[in-house]
């Protein structure tokens, strides 16, 4: 059965895009960039990082870069960050229109 | 003394229970968890063992219980033993969350502290998880609906009224609720966690739910239920093998007093004349022998709900006099008069196809009867099929006479004009 692919990021998939494209990240530091800054507005819960990390990784949209005991450390690939750049601008595109502004 | 003071206080330490709600139902088994921890009962590591659940004593505290959907199949005998993978325990320990056991298809973790975030912060992806699971139970429904009502009916050749008059009504009837039943739980799982990836998808987070309790009598009944009729269905089975290898349900031809609705060996043989028998009978002239043994001179009389009459006879007979073999006989009968007439059809055509199924089976021409329907075939002897009505009949006859054998067009009709 061919795997359904991800339609569309929900908040917390686009945070852990966000904390990637800053650089290299293990799930806990994807946590804490996260949440530090959204102000605390997303926290991301560990069942809900995990699966994220999982489903990326399967997506090809990150890849693991270290292994240091039970830490594994991913990095975003291109796809990923294609992925995120067109959230931007699809978020971008929202908030313009509701500003009543050309994007 | 105080041995056994430790002994008892250690009794005390733990107590079990059966879940009161099933695997699937995510805020059923969190909100009993977290009830049973306000009252002091707080669940084991690896806590979940075939079917009960261990608790220890401890203080009430109000600590949070919450399923995770497995990723892989949990199973003891994968190479993690059954336990989420290092990352995943990582994770979870540092963000305040600590696995505490597995159950069905989802991993318990319990957090202490009221600061820590939520195990599952965004519905969506919660569901993205739970659809691992939900695809393992599809598969695990197709399989099942292989295994247990696929195959066997294939293996049966999907004649299924030669099984059930063969097998009894009740145990056949069990062994097809048994069937339906292990093929219903699995389609009910598959629906239940269906359900609950929809309301996720549409952004509903899993909350605490306190109609489980309500839940919880008909889940304890249907299990009791369930299981009660699988210790019925397993003795019922120990007790017809038990019949069947002591042969208890047979009995010996001289013993029987019934009557029996069809002829039997009897009618042919040879009428001796009087002088045969004065002149000879000082030197072991004649010798009669139809001895009661393992394979013949036996009936088994039944009866079944979907076959109110199932006669099972067979008889070997020889009679030689003064070394002169006389008449040597061999007949296996089958009597089955059925519930409903369709019935009888059904289980005549089924005879004669698992018959047909032999290598050594090829139809033989029947002689006139009066019948619906009569079939002619050898299968090692000769053998007459016939139904009247709801009644069927199978006649499997070897005969000989003076030494020749007895044409079917003689025995035939004197079979076929059996009570139906």
């Amino acid at each position: 059965m061919p795997k359904k692919p991800l339609e569309l990021l929900t908040e917390s998939m686009f945070y852990v895009l966000m904390a990637l494209t800053d650089g290299p990240k293990c799930g806990i530091d994807i946590g804490a960039f996260a949440e530090q800054r959204s102000r605390g507005a997303v926290r991301l819960g560990p069942a809900t990082l995990y699966t994220i990390l999982g489903k990326f990784e399967q997506e090809n949209f990150i890849a693991e870069t270290e292994v240091e005991g039970r830490r594994r450390t991913y990095r975003i690939t291109q796809t990923g960050r294609r992925a995120y750049e067109n959230e931007l601008a699809r978020l971008r595109r929202c908030l313009a229109d509701a500003e009543g502004r050309e994007p | 003394m105080v041995e056994q003071e430790r002994i008892e206080q250690e009794k005390r330490r733990w107590i079990y229970r059966f879940p009161p709600c099933p695997w699937y139902d995510v805020e059923g088994v969190q909100s009993w968890l977290e009830e049973m921890a306000a009252e002091g009962f707080h669940l084991c590591k690896d806590g979940f063992w075939f079917g009960l659940v261990q608790f220890e004593r401890g203080s009430p505290q109000q600590v949070r219980y919450r399923l995770q959907a497995a990723e892989k199949q949990v199973s003891m005998w994968n190479d993690d033993g059954g336990y989420p993978d290092d990352e995943s325990r990582e994770l979870t320990a540092e963000m305040g969350w600590q696995f505490v056991s597995s159950y069905g298809e989802f991993f318990i973790y319990r957090a202490d502290s009221r600061e820590a975030v939520e195990l599952d912060t965004d519905p969506t992806v919660q569901a993205l998880a739970l659809e691992k699971v939900r695809g393992r139970q599809k598969s695990s429904v197709v399989s099942y609906a292989l295994w247990f009502i696929l195959y066997p009916l294939a293996r049966l050749r999907f004649r299924w009224v030669s099984a059930w008059v063969s097998a009894g009504t009740p145990i056949f009837l069990g062994t097809v609720w048994l069937a339906l039943s292990l093929f219903w739980s699995q389609t009910r799982t598959l629906v239940r966690l269906s359900r609950l990836k929809k309301r996720l998808e549409a952004g509903e987070p899993l909350t605490r739910r306190s109609d489980w309790r309500s839940r919880a009598t008909r889940h304890h009944f249907m299990r009791v239920f369930d299981l009660a009729l699988l210790l019925l269905w397993i003795v019922l089975l120990l007790r017809a093998w038990s019949v069947d290898i002591l042969q208890e349900d047979r009995i010996a031809l001289e013993e029987y007093q019934g009557d029996l609705p069809f002829v039997t060996l009897e009618e042919f043989l040879p009428e001796l004349e009087p002088h045969f028998w004065q002149s000879d009978r000082d030197h072991t002239p004649y010798e009669e022998r139809s001895t009661y043994n393992r394979y013949s001179n036996f009936l088994k009389d039944g009866s079944d709900p979907i076959a109110p009459r199932i006669l099972y006879y067979t008889q070997s007979k020889r009679v030689t006099a003064d070394g002169k073999e006389l008449f040597d006989g061999y007949i296996r009968l089958e009597y089955t008069q059925m519930a409903f007439e369709f019935l009888a059809v059904r289980l005549e055509e089924e005879i004669y196809q698992n018959a047909a199924d032999a290598s050594y089976f090829s139809p033989l021409t029947c002689p006139p009867v009066e019948a619906d329907s009569a079939r002619m075939y050898s299968s090692i002897y000769p053998t007459l099929l016939i139904r009247r009505g709801r009644t069927v009949l199978q006649v499997q006859l070897r005969l000989e006479r003076d030494g020749s054998p007895v044409p079917p067009e003689e025995w035939v009709p004197v079979f076929a004009d059996f009570e139906s």
